[in-house]
């Protein structure tokens, strides 16, 4: 295909995205069938689209905002960053970027555009129960060896502003999201940077020396948080 | 209900599991089903076990010509695997363009030129999905509110070419004949007989699937937004369709404003007794 082609395509699809419902219409060469009132409605379309999608995954963020600024901020997003994907489902991760990008922004804002997404990417994450075998490894093989691969989907978020570390991780087919102990972040923050797990445990130890990992491997089992217990050096 | 089906939309999850009607086969939008993990596919996987799918696509973009997205086809064929869909489909438009030095997805039909050109790169970007899924993919007729100027094929005979020379089928949606004719300012009898002779345009034996959907009159268009019971006119060129194609598979679109359940059985029924009369021992 030449590249006039690519570029007439994308000059329309930037006239969908340059402007508001009242224009401005600056079709691109060679289009035809009334360009304005076409234009507006994939517009429409669009704007209607980041609303919606946004909506599923932000609804405490688009409650607390209100339905009209969320419209209004959904399309201004959109405009921002625009989708990559085709799956819409993939859109938002940015948008806690786009929000703290703005002016005198809710703290709670940032906060909820960052825990919702984070609980979205962990309902859609990949399927994964814990290899209970691997646990064996537990006891027949040194920790500076061994690797604590947390579930698909898991994460730690950076502190909120009231100073709060979340954990999310999906439960069932359910996020949760808890607030961790300073000890518990610590190590969790190790583990998921591929620490292996003396060090990980050194770490932690070091700050927080009444930590107790065999009660925290407990929490993580039974939360399931915890995937299963890798050699170091095996493929992932 | 053997050829029918309707759109299984997330208002319905739930019941159609729980009631399970008599119903010839399910649609639903394959990125909708993308995740790699979660709830949302096994529900896709529980009704797999109960309904005959169709995996209908709005995304892979066909008629892009910054070309298409590998990791989209990837996660289609990943999807195709698990749930293995009695039939694929996608749309003859564009969406994907570079966009401040990056690819962006328009999440939209956007309209295609009918011209060798665009001939050309529809039929390479529907031969690598093919190739890759392994099985035929339906292309599927839009509506569109703006055009290309200096077409030189006819919308038919781009779609006999593309089926002809690649492989795929058609999808047909007579609801998008319905809503392009009325925008180019027809009145419901001229928009069903206009959309009736695009039918009779196109190759017999190409079309798998057709769609039935209702539109909305605006001051400016009419917008194709499945919202509504399927209007007097498309019932008449669905009619015609079967006639002239046979009975064939043939679905309920409702995405906006979606209603009861029971509404769409009875659009589904509506479309049984189109085939039941034209064809009554195959229905």
């Amino acid at each position: 295909m030449s590249a006039a082609e690519i570029e007439r395509q994308r000059q329309l699809v930037q006239a969908v995205l340059g402007g508001t419902a009242e224009g401005p219409w600056r079709a691109p060469a060679g289009v035809q069938g009334g360009a304005a009132r076409g234009l507006l409605a994939y517009r429409l379309n669009a704007a209607a689209l980041a609303e919606r999608a946004l909506a599923a995954v932000f609804a405490q963020l688009r409650e607390a905002m209100g339905a009209s600024e969320f419209v209004a901020m959904a399309w201004a997003f959109w405009r921002w960053r625009p989708p990559r994907l085709g799956d819409m489902g993939e859109w938002g991760a940015d948008l806690h970027e786009f929000l703290a990008s703005q002016p005198e922004m809710e703290p709670a804002w940032l906060d909820l555009s960052r825990l919702e997404w984070a609980r979205h990417a962990a309902e859609r994450a990949a399927d994964a129960s814990l290899d209970a075998d691997s646990l064996l490894r537990l006891g027949d093989t040194e920790p500076q060896l061994l690797r604590l691969r947390m579930r698909p989907g898991l994460r730690l978020l950076p502190p909120n502003s009231e100073g709060q570390v979340l954990l999310v991780w999906r439960q069932g087919w359910r996020a949760r999201a808890e607030p961790l102990a300073a000890d518990q972040a610590l190590l969790m923050a190790r583990l998921l940077a591929g620490a292996d797990l003396q060090s990980a445990l050194d770490a932690c130890l070091a700050a927080h020396p009444d930590f107790d990992f065999s009660a925290w491997l407990h929490e993580a089992l039974l939360q399931q948080q915890l995937w299963r217990v890798e050699p170091i050096g095996e493929p992932t | 209900m053997k050829h029918l089906g309707i759109g299984w939309r997330q208002p319905h999850y739930a019941q159609l599991l729980e009631e399970r009607p008599a119903l010839g086969f399910i649609e639903v939008h394959s990125e909708n089903f993308f995740a790699a993990g979660g709830a949302s596919r096994q529900l896709l996987r529980d009704a797999r076990a109960s309904y005959a799918l169709s995996l209908h696509g709005v995304g892979l973009a066909l008629g892009s010509a910054c070309g298409l997205d590998a990791w989209h086809l990837e996660r289609l064929a990943e999807l195709v695997a698990d749930v293995q869909p009695l039939r694929v489909s996608d749309h003859a438009s564009f969406a994907r363009v570079q966009l401040n030095g990056e690819v962006s997805h328009g999440n939209d039909l956007l309209p295609i030129a009918f011209n060798d050109d665009s001939l050309a790169l529809m039929l390479r970007h529907v031969d690598q999905v093919q190739q890759r899924l392994g099985r035929q993919l339906l292309v599927e007729n839009l509506s569109a509110y703006l055009g290309w100027q200096g077409d030189t094929l006819a919308e038919p005979e781009f779609f006999n070419e593309l089926t002809r020379r690649s492989g795929c089928g058609l999808l047909l949606d007579v609801n998008n004949l319905v809503v392009n004719a009325l925008n180019e300012g027809d009145s419901e009898a001229q928009a069903a007989a206009r959309a009736s002779a695009w039918v009779d345009a196109i190759s017999p034996g190409t079309v798998g699937e057709i769609h039935l959907a209702g539109y909305a009159r605006t001051p400016d268009l009419v917008i194709d937004d499945h919202g509504s019971r399927v209007h007097a006119p498309v019932w008449q060129v669905y009619r015609h369709a079967l006639r002239r194609l046979g009975p064939l598979p043939s679905l309920i679109e409702w995405d906006t404003d979606v209603p009861a359940l029971a509404v769409l059985l009875d659009e589904a029924a509506m479309a049984q007794a189109c085939v039941a009369e034209l064809t009554p021992v195959e229905a």
